[in-house]
């Protein structure tokens, strides 16, 4: 029962990781003010170059680099055709995806011959498990925490680096100011355009990982359909987590919770497609709830803060 | 001022014109480095002409049309009113499913006559169309949640609750994957060339459209639309209900969606046997991209969506080079078409000119 338990929270955590992953890099771009609905297109186009350019120089560093430098590019084009050319972000952003989604299938099938996978064709490599020292011997805990992939870790880590980003450094104070006000802090000396394009690469290489996951970590080949818009889930989920990187840390795991959840249900319910559909129903239901939420909580603030002021004023006037 | 408005609808013009052109370009180029040298012509030939070769094609072209048709000014309303819902996609999948259901479950349709039947089934899937379509107009409009997220989300749910509900009440046993029993004759648009894909629903696709534009251009609620899109303070501020206007919008995209999965599912098929997203939704919205929000020009560039698509997929089975190819064209359509930097330079001295010219007259 313990074991099967402690399994269980083990695959949430190994679930949860490319979400997290997008999620934290969509936290960088909100806070700079912009959805970053391009999620899917850095997963996509790193999970294929993180595999092709490893198998190619049969290196496995010199292929998360190439990866992140992919998923780079790919915002680069996007923030060109939003900020110089004018063409409306979201429509670039979505539009985007679906060519890569189209796109990732055609290259792999320039390259291997096959639509499906790169299974087989391609010898590509993936980052192993690490079993961290002292922990995986102390019996709870050792099973839970120690065991994961490289990336697993390393999504800890990009947390707590965007969350020092963001709050600890000038360009994090200014990436939150264009955020609260952009014509104030242009009034101020800002670059915006500048600004929202740093942001974007920033989050370009942050979510470029949660994609090598997906191709070599989490199963070690490209496949068709593999990030199932997770790119959409994981930008829900920074949303939910009001865009601060712990938040967003938090509201992953409940997305990988219902990941795993319906992966172990599948022995229990014999309708798989309803349950294929579990995670994106909660992911929906979740974000309109806290949506509403947090639109209501804007105004009740507003709202007391004027009646503050109208006790203010009739105390005022009174004597 | 008619003058500038004029050189300002010709550049709009040239860049749909060249962005297409520039796209169409680029997906020849990619054709002849993957071919190679020996077999690049015929991969150009099969790409380019090969819609137009065979009457079997062209009605493959026709087939598409429809739908895209429809779709394109379902996208029109929700892109003119400034929204991007991709609901659509979704829609195409699960529109269709009530009444697919009532159709095999009861004997409620059987031996009711066909154009009563297919009022039916058109009513249905545009109602089903509409209420999918308002939950994430509603919150967008209600709740503030990004329209967006919540529709490309809801797309996946769409598409795994129809399928399981076709599994479970209206599955055909005899085939080895997921695909309803064969339509009633009475329960479908019939085929109207010959052995060939063409169909009835294309007719109801061009009355769809004539609706569209009359909505657009001639009601109150289609005026309230383009201006709320085009600038929502001045919108604000002329009265308009800027709550209830994009949610309208969005809700009437959810219809004409509908219709097209109407058209697409009981017209191109002889069961319903989508197991995946059709990227008809995403289709629409580079449809109503390259239309510039305005559902008149739609049947010409419905026309060329459809005409890539079956061009890439002749291409596939001639030369078993993949479908997913042209998916990449629509980025780089998008990129010029909806790039308002795109000639800008050139638009400005033009008007510059103009202006200088109608001024020296005047003197």
């Amino acid at each position: 029962m313990l074991s099967s338990i402690t399994s269980f929270i083990y695959a949430v955590i190994r679930i949860s990781t490319p979400i997290i992953f997008i999620a934290i890099c969509s936290t960088i771009s909100s806070q700079a003010g912009l959805m970053n609905m391009a999620g899917e297109s850095m997963l996509l186009v790193s999970a294929l170059s993180g595999v092709i350019a490893s198998a190619a120089f049969q290196n496995v560093w010199l292929g998360i680099l190439i990866g992140m430098l992919s998923s780079v590019v790919v915002v680069l084009i996007i923030c060109f055709a939003a900020f110089v050319m004018k063409v409306d972000l979201y429509l670039m952003s979505i539009s985007m995806n679906m060519a890569l989604t189209g796109g990732t299938i055609f290259v792999m099938w320039v390259i291997t011959g096959t639509k499906a996978n790169t299974a087989g064709a391609i010898n590509s490599l993936a980052l192993g498990d690490v079993n961290i020292p002292i922990i995986k011997n102390i019996p709870i805990i050792g099973a839970i925490v120690s065991g994961h992939n490289v990336f697993t870790y390393l999504a800890f880590i990009m947390t707590f680096a965007v969350w020092f980003l963001l709050y600890r450094t000038k360009l994090g104070l200014r990436m939150r100011a264009i955020g609260q006000n952009p014509a104030a802090a242009e009034s101020v000396g800002i670059k915006t355009k500048q600004i929202y394009t740093i942001a974007f690469v920033i989050a370009a290489a942050v979510g470029s990982f949660g994609g090598m996951y997906l191709s070599m970590g989490y199963q070690n080949f490209f496949s068709k359909g593999l990030t199932a818009s997770k790119g959409f889930v994981g930008m829900a989920a920074a949303t939910i987590g009001n865009s601060e990187p712990i938040g967003a840390l938090l509201v992953s795991f409940i997305f990988g919770l219902a990941y795993s959840t319906s992966n172990y249900l599948s022995t229990v319910v014999t309708d798989p497609y309803l349950l294929l559909a579990l995670p994106f129903a909660l992911a929906t239901v979740v974000y309109l709830v806290m949506s509403g939420y947090r639109s209501g909580a804007e105004e009740r603030l507003i709202r007391k803060n004027m009646k503050k002021l109208e006790e203010m004023k009739g105390t005022a006037t009174k004597p | 001022m008619k003058k500038v408005q004029r050189i300002d609808h010709f550049y709009t013009f040239l860049r749909v014109v060249l962005g297409i052109i520039i796209a169409y370009a680029v997906c020849l180029v990619i054709i002849c480095l993957v071919t190679g040298a020996d077999g690049w012509r015929d991969a150009v030939y099969n790409f380019a002409i090969g819609p137009f070769t065979s009457r079997r094609r062209f009605a493959q072209v026709l087939s598409r049309w429809g739908p895209y048709m429809l779709c394109g000014c379902g996208m029109c309303f929700v892109y003119a009113s400034g929204r991007f819902s991709m609901i659509a996609e979704g829609i195409i999948n699960i529109a269709p499913v009530p009444i697919i259901l009532v159709m095999f479950n009861t004997t409620f349709m059987t031996n009711l006559p066909w154009i009563v039947n297919i009022t039916l089934i058109a009513v249905t899937c545009m109602l089903t169309g509409g209420v999918v379509s308002m939950i994430p107009a509603a919150g967008r409009e209600k709740l503030g949640a990004n329209e967006t997220v919540t529709s490309i989300v809801l797309n996946s749910v769409c598409l795994y609750i129809a399928l399981s509900l076709i599994r479970k009440y209206a599955a055909d046993r005899t085939l080895s994957f997921i695909a309803s029993k064969t339509y009633p004759d009475n329960m479908r648009f019939a085929r109207w060339w010959g052995n060939t894909n063409a169909h009835d629903g294309f007719w109801l696709a061009v009355i769809g459209v004539i609706v569209a534009i009359v909505i657009f251009y001639r009601t109150r609620l289609g005026v309230e639309i383009r201006l709320t899109g085009s600038n929502p303070s001045f919108a604000k501020y002329a009265g308009i209900n800027v709550k209830v206007v994009p949610f309208m919008g969005q809700l009437l995209g959810g219809l004409f969606a509908g219709l097209a999965a109407c058209v697409e599912v009981f017209g191109a098929y002889n069961n319903y046997q989508l197991t995946a997203l059709t990227n008809i939704g995403m289709d629409g919205l580079i449809i109503a991209v390259m239309a510039q929000k305005s559902p008149l020009y739609v049947p010409l560039t419905a026309f060329v969506m459809a005409y890539i698509r079956t061009a890439a997929a002749v291409l596939n089975t001639n030369t078993n080079i993949p479908v997913e190819m042209v998916t990449m064209l629509q980025a780089v359509i998008i990129f010029f078409v909806a790039a308002e930097g795109f000639l800008s330079k050139a638009r400005q001295k033009s008007i510059i000119k103009a202006s200088k010219e109608s001024q020296e007259e005047v003197a």
